[in-house]
């Protein structure tokens, strides 16, 4: 009887049966609100499309209203624009194509959302590009966890603009000065005592403009890259 | 001889002011430093932590006859994790905007001390009735505390109180104040009037017990 409570499993036991028992609770409350966290998600990936296609000053002060597959934009001004956003089958996490007016408009972009691990934890991005792909439009951090005051920074937009209008034919480097950062137009200058973090968000731009790059060459079945 | 333990009652009464997380043990400090620069993440982040700390501590105390002394601060670690991935979920899925707002302090309420400190000095030794006492008293002493100092944040550096304008927005503000050392300045005022307060309290007990004496 003292050889089993001195065992692993005598000393164990309540931790295991707590992780069995909290386990399955979590379980429980992650299938019952993910599709609600998902939808979520989508509305906030919908509201940033325009900004990061468009440009921030495009959007500042609009109104955006989104009504399925659509976005309006009524600028400040009284100017209106409509944007169509459709999912494109994609290894990505996400890929949207976008075109003005109606699916048949203009090709506008596309924005496709890509992750990776950071210095905390999971770092998720959209990226987006020209309808060529040839330039990034800008990026927008849609999940982190970064150290508050150091790689949490990569939310700012003093950070993020840095991305905008870069060439997508070399991948991105990261500069830990502005030195650094000047000697080459791929150099992205690192947040201030957060490589790892700026780094992390480089490598994620650079794997999703790979990947979208590729997926418009070959497309994979029910892809719509129609110009 | 028989050690005397808090009542229910003084469980709840000394969470509030005596034992105040905050301003009486320097616990929570991190989510009190910064999630204050409004009310309303204050007071989502003191609605997570009582949940957290409300169940944490009702598990515990149910529990306490199985722990095993070596193996305790596992079980309170696996506990809170728990409830806190619980909280973040729920903030993620009905107050969406909320939950971006406050970050990474949401998954960070596993690391605060103050609701681990509950689960070893009340939880883990008394019964359910004490510890759901106690962890009430406790969060109404945090609420107390996040809702002090982003009372001062937020109405000397944006003139608002739960995003209500107070003075006239022409009115010159603090922007100091809402940003990171607003809550140090805040925080430290606050400490240094509570802790004036104390001993201002005990010493007019002890003049008085000595005149009686």
């Amino acid at each position: 009887m003292s050889r089993l409570r001195n065992s692993y499993l005598g000393q164990a036991w309540l931790i295991l049966l707590l992780a069995g028992v909290f386990g399955a609770l979590l379980a429980a409350i992650h299938l019952e609100l993910s599709p609600r966290i998902e939808e979520n998600i989508r509305a906030e990936i919908m509201r940033e499309i325009p900004g990061l296609l468009l440009g921030g000053e495009a959007v500042a002060g609009a109104s955006i209203t989104i009504v399925g597959d659509q976005v309006s934009i009524e600028s400040a001004s009284g100017e209106s624009t409509s944007l169509t956003v459709v999912e494109q089958p994609s290894e990505a996490a996400a890929l949207y194509r976008v075109s003005e007016g109606d699916p048949e408009g203009r090709l506008l972009g596309w924005v496709a959302r890509g992750q990776d691990h950071g210095y905390a934890d999971v770092i998720e991005l959209l990226v987006g590009l020209t309808g060529d792909t040839t330039q990034i439009t800008g990026i927008y951090v849609l999940n982190q966890k970064e150290t508050p005051a150091l790689g949490d920074g990569i939310v700012r937009s003093d950070f993020r603009q840095h991305f905008a209008g870069i060439a997508t034919d070399s991948p991105l480097t990261v500069g830990r000065n502005a030195e650094e950062a000047a000697q080459s137009p791929y150099s992205i200058q690192a947040l201030t005592g957060a490589t790892v973090s700026s780094r992390s968000v480089c490598n994620i731009v650079n794997d999703t403009v790979a990947l979208v790059k590729t997926e418009i060459a070959e497309p994979l079945e029910g892809f719509d890259g129609r110009p | 001889m028989a050690v005397h333990e808090p009542t229910p009652l003084e469980r709840f009464l000394n969470g509030i002011l005596p034992e105040n997380p905050v301003y009486r043990q320097l616990l929570g400090l991190c989510p009190t430093l910064a999630v204050t620069a409004a009310m309303k993440p204050a007071m989502t982040m003191v609605g997570a932590t009582a949940f957290v700390l409300i169940c944490a501590n009702l598990i515990t105390s149910l529990i306490r006859h199985l722990l095993k002394p070596h193996l305790r601060i596992l079980v309170f670690t696996l506990t809170i994790a728990t409830f806190v991935t619980i909280a973040d979920r729920t903030l993620a899925a009905f107050a969406y905007p909320m939950s971006k707002l406050l970050g990474p302090y949401v998954p960070l309420i596993i690391v605060n001390c103050m609701i681990i400190s509950r689960c070893e000095v009340c939880s883990s030794k008394q019964g359910p009735k004490a510890a759901l006492a106690d962890a009430i008293g406790v969060s109404l002493g945090f609420l107390l505390a996040l809702a002090s100092v982003a009372t001062v944040r937020e109405i000397l550096g944006n003139g608002s109180w739960f995003g209500i304008q107070l003075v006239p927005e022409s009115f010159p503000t603090l922007i100091l104040m809402i940003l990171p050392p607003g809550a140090f300045l805040a925080l430290g005022s606050l400490l240094g009037l509570a802790t004036w307060l104390g001993q201002r309290r005990k010493a007019r007990v002890s003049e008085s017990e000595a005149g009686s004496a």
